[in-house]
């Protein structure tokens, strides 16, 4: 038997009917042949029990006959049989791994998103004014070139002021309003950016009101005498420079 | 009737089997009994092991199939020699003169067997 035939593959066609079809006939074959012969054996006068003895015993194991007639018929479908299993089996495998694989991956993304999204929302509290991150394009139109900026830089840009970070001057100054205020402000200098107190003036009354109260009332002439208790601003000051009446 | 009853040697069957349906077609029961006959009794089968032999034969396509019946009236399944299977006859045939001459000749070397 060569190896093919091991496999189950013959040179002629399987058989194509039902595989129940195919079985019953092997059966039948063998049973007609134990049938036969002991008939035969009971036409010598044997009784019928002992006569069908001995045609089994003649014929040899019927199961084991049967089962290898069957593998010759049914071999094709036995060994695609096997391969369909061996195949549904990789199948299943492969399967099982790619779900795995796409739920780390998704797992990853997901971390990596979280731990962006938090970078983002810590690099947002530190900066102001900065223009959303979008991508920028760029280059000619043959090549044209996407720049999207980094978050990484987002921490080397510079810091400005937060918009609520202002002094307001207030009463008899050149040009009332409000001045960027930085931490090193002082009354003096807010005055100095609103062009300097105006004629009427009254420069030994200037109030400092903070958090809806005066806190001060300064002196500014006399600062400006002596050179000494400028007076650091703090966010959100309001400073007034009331009018002279003399 | 003979004294002893031989086993077959491997491959045998074969040629046996196509030797006998080349007479015509027979099913497998008839096919064991013209085998016994013929070998005047000579030749031990176990009568099932011919069944798988007739169908990887047919498999092979030397032989083809249809269901008849018997003489006894028993619906039972026909074997005929196909063309292929009668050249296989043929050339198993002279496979088989070629071995026996060989051995033949070996033993009727001219000298004598000492009896063990």
């Amino acid at each position: 038997m060569s190896i093919l035939e091991r496999l189950g593959l013959y040179a002629t066609r399987p058989d194509g009917r039902a595989r129940a079809e195919i079985e019953t006939d092997i059966r039948d074959e063998l049973e007609m042949h134990v049938a036969e012969r002991a008939a035969a054996i009971a036409a010598t006068g044997v009784t019928e029990e002992d006569a069908r003895h001995q045609a089994e015993a003649l014929f040899g194991s019927v199961d084991t006959v049967y089962a290898r007639c069957r593998a010759t018929q049914l071999g094709e479908r036995i060994m695609l049989q096997r391969i369909n299993f061996a195949i549904l089996l990789l199948a299943l495998v492969a399967l099982a791994g790619v779900v795995w694989r796409a739920e780390q991956v998704t797992t990853d993304r997901d971390a990596a998103f979280a731990d962006l999204q938090e970078r983002i929302a810590s690099l947002q509290d530190d900066v102001r004014d900065v223009p959303p991150l979008q991508p920028v394009l760029a280059g000619t139109a043959s090549g044209q070139l996407v720049r999207v900026p980094m978050v990484g830089q987002l921490g080397s840009l510079p810091r400005r002021a937060s918009p609520s970070a202002k002094v307001y001057v207030l009463g008899k100054v050149d040009r009332p309003g409000s001045v960027e205020w930085h931490n090193r402000l002082t009354l003096l200098m807010a005055l100095a950016e609103c062009g300097g107190a105006s004629e009427f003036a009254s420069l030994s009354k200037v109030r400092i009101i903070r958090n809806k109260r005066v806190v001060r009332e300064v002196n500014v002439t006399e600062i400006m005498r002596t050179g000494k208790g400028d007076i650091e601003l703090e966010k959100g000051d309001r400073v007034h420079v009331p009018e002279s009446f003399f | 009737m003979a004294e002893r009853r031989d086993e077959l040697l491997p491959g045998t069957l074969d040629v046996m089997v196509l030797k006998v349906l080349s007479s015509g077609s027979l099913h497998g029961y008839a096919v064991a009994n013209r085998i016994q006959v013929l070998s005047e009794d000579v030749l031990r089968v176990e009568e099932g092991s011919l069944y798988p032999a007739l169908h990887r034969m047919e498999r092979r396509g030397w032989i083809s199939s249809s269901w008849g019946r018997s003489e006894s009236n028993r619906r039972a399944k026909f074997y005929r020699l196909t063309r292929t299977g009668r050249r296989r006859l043929g050339e198993q045939v002279a496979a088989w003169e070629r071995l026996a001459t060989g051995v033949g000749r070996v033993l009727a070397a001219p000298f004598r067997v000492r009896p063990a």
